[in-house]
């Protein structure tokens, strides 16, 4: 017997193995055995296929037992009621009414994509993030409003430092320009200073949304294992595992949402 | 009548005792290839659902000369693949999957059936899913090939080759005891 046809012969034995429910060495042929023993790459290979058959022993048997059948039959009802055609026939006291309906299986049916909660942690997810960019754009652009107002417009300890050298006229009709200049941006300032901190609100918000629905993530834990809260670090690394992608840290843009509804507070200014 | 026809002749009836009865027959093994292809429990929940209501809506296109499981079958894998791909569209941005290109590596040790599961999900969907139907859903060659579409030939490779590569990936997770079995 050579390499090949002995992995020809494994993969036989090997399903035969599984078909009896005995381990994979039970009944191996004598050839089979003699190759093995001579060619250290097969025992190898044969070694590895033990250690398989015995993961997939345990594997068969974990899968999860469910029933599905009352919440099939309710969704099939509701289909069948948007649709107009069913296979079941309804008594008239049903009036057409899913008696049962499981949220999250009406909603795959609906034509979402089934995984609600998934798209709810999405889209809040790009909620946080497009109040972050707004925020910073805020944050760029307000700071230089009024320096550029300064710069143009002379300010009232500017105009009185002129008063010594200048007739009291014009400083007068100086400060009343002034004035009447800060007066008409002041609203503006006002309006700017609420629009940022309300995005600083809705941004805190949606960072709190996501923390509601991000599934914490841990190196060790998968998608089909139990929730991580068993065994993970919880759903701060989760979102910032999830941050990654836009460039911030879970710290950063905590810290930054703070001193951003701190200092665009209106009720302290 | 086999046993097949007449279930789903009372179901066509609007037999909803019948509707269960099928539903009852077949949840488990819908579920358990939709459980091990998604790797994800409510997703395979949603998707074994989807499966019955979609062979519902098909029953009457069932060929009676036919066994009704790999027919079913045939629906859930077409479901899986299309859920594994709405899943892959939305996949992470590049910069970030770079960062989890290979999961497996300094994860710690699993106990045997986690450590396979992670193996099947780094194998191609095909080679996943000829292992899937043989070993979860008892299918042999001759049956994925008709679940699949795809010819014997090809589906024995894509099994062997699922198994050579499970079998490779185990080894390098390191989790292969270095023991001597004895060959009977």
């Amino acid at each position: 017997m050579n390499c090949t046809e002995f992995e020809d012969r494994l993969h036989e034995h090997f399903d035969a193995s599984r078909s009896r429910g005995a381990r994979l060495g039970a009944g191996a042929s004598a050839d089979l055995a003699e190759h093995a023993g001579q060619c250290e790459a097969c025992r190898a290979l044969y070694e590895r296929f033990q250690f398989l058959a015995d993961c997939l022993g345990v594997w068969r048997e974990q899968i999860p037992e469910v029933d599905l059948t009352e919440a099939v039959i309710a969704a099939h009802r509701q289909q069948s009621t948007e649709s107009g055609a069913m296979l079941i026939a309804q008594s008239p006291a049903e009036g057409g009414v899913p008696k049962a309906r499981p949220a999250r299986r009406a909603l795959a049916l609906s034509g979402s994509s089934g995984s609600d909660s998934r798209i709810i942690r999405r889209r809040a997810l790009w909620l946080a993030a497009g109040s972050l960019a707004a925020i910073a754009a805020f944050a760029l652009l307000v700071p230089r409003l009024p320096r550029v107002v300064q710069k143009s417009v002379p300010g009232p300890d500017v105009a009185h430092a002129h008063d010594d050298r200048r007739d009291s006229a014009i400083a007068a009709r100086s400060d009343e320009h002034v004035n009447d200049r800060a007066n008409a941006l002041d609203p503006v300032f006002d309006q700017a200073q609420v629009a940022y901190h309300d995005l600083a609100q809705k941004a805190a918000g949606a960072l709190d949304e996501v923390a509601m629905f991000v599934r914490p993530l841990s190196p060790g834990s998968r998608p089909y294992s139990e929730p991580a809260s068993e065994k993970g670090t919880g759903w701060i690394d989760g979102l910032q595992h999830q941050l990654k992608p836009i460039g911030r840290s879970l710290d950063d843009a905590f810290d930054f949402l703070w001193q951003a509804g701190e200092s665009a507070d209106p009720s302290k200014t | 009548m086999s046993e097949d026809a007449e279930l789903v002749r009372e179901c066509l009836a609007g037999d909803a005792d019948a509707l269960r009865a099928f539903v009852q027959r077949f949840q488990s093994a819908v579920f358990g290839l939709c459980f091990r292809m998604l790797a994800h429990r409510e997703d395979a929940e949603d998707v074994a659902q989807e499966v019955f209501l979609r062979a519902f809506r098909s029953l009457k296109q069932w060929d009676a000369a036919r066994p009704l499981a790999p027919w079913l079958l045939a629906i859930a894998v077409n479901r899986c693949r299309t859920w594994l791909s709405n899943r892959a569209r939305r996949a992470l941005p590049a910069e970030f999957a770079g960062d989890v290109a290979d999961p497996t590596v300094g994860l710690p040790r699993l106990d045997l059936a986690e450590e396979l599961q992670l193996a099947l999900e780094r194998l191609r969907e095909e080679y996943r899913l000829c292992f899937v139907l043989h070993h979860v859903n008892e299918l042999n060659l001759a049956e994925i090939a008709e679940v699949t579409g795809s010819p014997i030939g090809t589906i024995k490779t894509w099994l062997r080759r699922a198994r050579l590569e499970l079998a490779d990936h185990l080894q390098r997770r390191s989790i292969v005891p270095q023991v001597n079995h004895e060959l009977h």
